[in-house]
């Protein structure tokens, strides 16, 4: 059920396509790193690599799969728009999309393992925002899956904004549509730590499970003009999520992105179980 | 057996205060209130979250704000209530003059494993994110916290030079502003940025600046003037600071907004 090799945390970028929001996805797929020089300093022998283009649909089916879809030269770049996929997408649904680098491992020191997407409004192409980051959350402790999923503070909500919250989930060892049989257990908190709202998903693997906000919250929480700041908190094991917040304001068009960070980056345990467990008994 | 469960107390506590190591980091986030844009940052009470048990019903963070030129101006430390968090808006935290760019750090207080209370916990880092808004149309943008202050030099890595993973296509951008942060504490060094043909892979254009430490440096570039030559971009640093202590990009397009991502 689970995915625990490196080699699949480094080779995939994985996001959502944003379509139940009128988006479209351009993602830039690149063959160099941070640390390439410049043109002129460029190996000649670091090679060329191709992606597969991947896409399930809401129940985890896979619904389109191009293998080596287009090669990028070294030191350069592809740029993938959801427009040039040919495939009918039913723009009321929501698509998890992954790429695939086709790398050797050799060749993984010359090309960066973190993804970049930008998602435009379909209507207006000067409405846009962008997120880059690794392909999966990596886990010190590759025999175990952190139950902490998510414990973000990023979300806020006005009466006009809306915070979207994409959970990502990839798992290429299951061929059909199967539903996790861990569910997603989520909160919302207020500033207080006062619960608004506790409840739990099921999710299909390799499907977009997309949280929004303000659907959950209580009906006598009154939004104003001004944004609201709530944390959002998640639990779930079986999976790795890579989770991004989509902040998008449904009268302007305007929007923000940033992807998450499991705790594992800014928590430092003597012993993670403990805490891990300490973690699920608040649930 | 590791050898942080060798050392005594008193011995790591020692190494601690003068090394300043094994002390939860303070975290660092550009922040502006140019009268364009306003900022807010989020701090949440993650100590609770992972040891409920302990129940640490008002854990302490220091939170500081430095002005552009690495000047302390305010520190303070404030309590969050047990499963708590608050949206810190520096203009209403702070007393001192508000400066129109400068940095906020956060640290977490939360009892580390020299603390008998609890020897689990282990070091905490602040996460916090920053939510940027316009203060002139509804532009919004949310970055996750950078790199920390670096009390001491790097060991390993040395400053280097850095190109983002972002390649920008330059349809409907105006331009993108970059603002790079020093986090070195003891260390001052000469770094720029470069406006890099993301199909050519030749530089356009490029600035050079001296940051003493902690300071900020804005890069404005035009990309109006250049974008019917180069349809993509992609931004270099001469001197990164650090892993994750890449530029902020604000990304401005043709009809005034902006969307802001780290590079």
């Amino acid at each position: 059920m689970s995915i625990t090799s490196k080699e699949i945390i480094r080779n995939n970028f994985l996001f959502g396509s944003g379509f139940t929001l009128d988006l479209e996805f351009v993602c830039m797929i690149r063959n160099f790193s941070g640390q390439t020089e410049h043109s002129e300093n460029v190996n000649k022998l670091k090679k060329a690599m191709t992606f597969d283009v991947i896409i399930y649909d809401e129940k985890g089916n896979k619904f389109y799969e191009k293998k080596d879809y287009a090669t990028v030269p070294y030191h350069s770049f592809y740029e993938l728009k959801s427009s040039d996929l040919e495939c009918e997408f039913d723009y009321s649904k929501e698509y998890l999309v992954n790429i695939r680098y086709n790398k050797d491992k050799k060749d993984h020191e010359t090309s960066s393992r973190e993804g970049a997407v930008f998602f435009n409004h379909r209507n207006d192409k000067t409405k846009t925002c962008a997120v880059l980051y690794d392909a999966l959350p990596h886990i010190p402790n590759k025999k175990d899956y952190s139950r902490i999923a998510l414990l973000a503070h990023k979300c806020w909500v006005s009466e006009e904004i809306d915070c979207h919250l994409y959970f990502c989930n990839l798992n290429t060892s299951i061929e059909s549509s199967t539903i996790n049989p861990d569910p997603l257990l989520i909160k919302i908190l207020n500033e207080a730590g006062d619960v608004l709202y506790s409840g739990q998903e099921k999710i299909y693997l390799n499907s977009i499970f997309k949280f929004d906000v303000k659907k959950y919250l209580p009906k006598e929480l009154k939004l104003d003009q001004d944004a609201a700041f709530l944390n959002i908190v998640a639990s779930a094991s079986n999976s790795q999520y890579p989770i991004y917040s989509l902040l998008k304001n449904s009268v302007s068009h305007d929007m923000a992105i940033e992807h998450s960070l499991p705790p594992y980056y800014y928590a430092f345990p003597s012993d993670i179980k403990i805490i891990r467990d300490n973690f699920i008994k608040n649930f | 057996m590791k050898l942080k469960k060798l050392l005594p107390n008193k011995l790591r506590k020692l190494i601690h205060e003068n090394f300043g190591v094994n002390q939860n980091s303070k975290i660092v986030q550009l922040f502006l209130n140019d009268g364009k844009i306003k900022t807010e940052f989020s701090i949440t009470n993650a100590a609770s979250f992972f040891d409920p048990e302990n129940a640490y019903e008002s854990s302490k963070y220091n939170i500081e704000l430095y002005d552009c030129n690495g000047s302390l101006l305010e520190s303070k430390i404030i309590s969050l209530p047990k499963f708590g968090s608050k949206a810190i808006k520096p203009e209403i935290e702070f007393k001192c003059a508000i400066p129109k760019i400068g940095m906020f750090v956060a640290q977490s207080l939360s009892p580390n494993n020299f603390s008998n209370k609890n020897k689990n916990l282990g070091l905490l880092n602040c996460h916090f994110y920053a939510f940027y808004q316009s203060v002139i149309d509804k532009s919004i943008a949310l970055i996750h916290p950078q790199h920390f202050l670096t009390p001491h030099r790097y060991n390993k890595i040395k400053p280097y030079y850095w190109v983002s993973q972002y390649v920008i296509n330059t349809k409907n951008i105006t331009r993108v502003e970059v603002y790079q942060l020093s986090v070195l504490e003891n260390w001052e060094l000469e770094s720029g940025t470069e406006l890099i043909d993301a199909k050519s892979n030749q530089i356009i254009d490029e600035n050079s600046y001296f940051m003493k430490v902690r300071n900020i440096k804005k890069t404005v570039y035009d990309i109006k003037k250049i974008r019917d030559k180069s349809a993509y971009v992609k931004i270099g640093v001469k001197s990164l600071c650090g892993d994750n202590a890449k530029p902020l990009l604000f990304i401005y397009s043709d009809d005034g907004n902006f969307t802001a991502t780290h590079a």
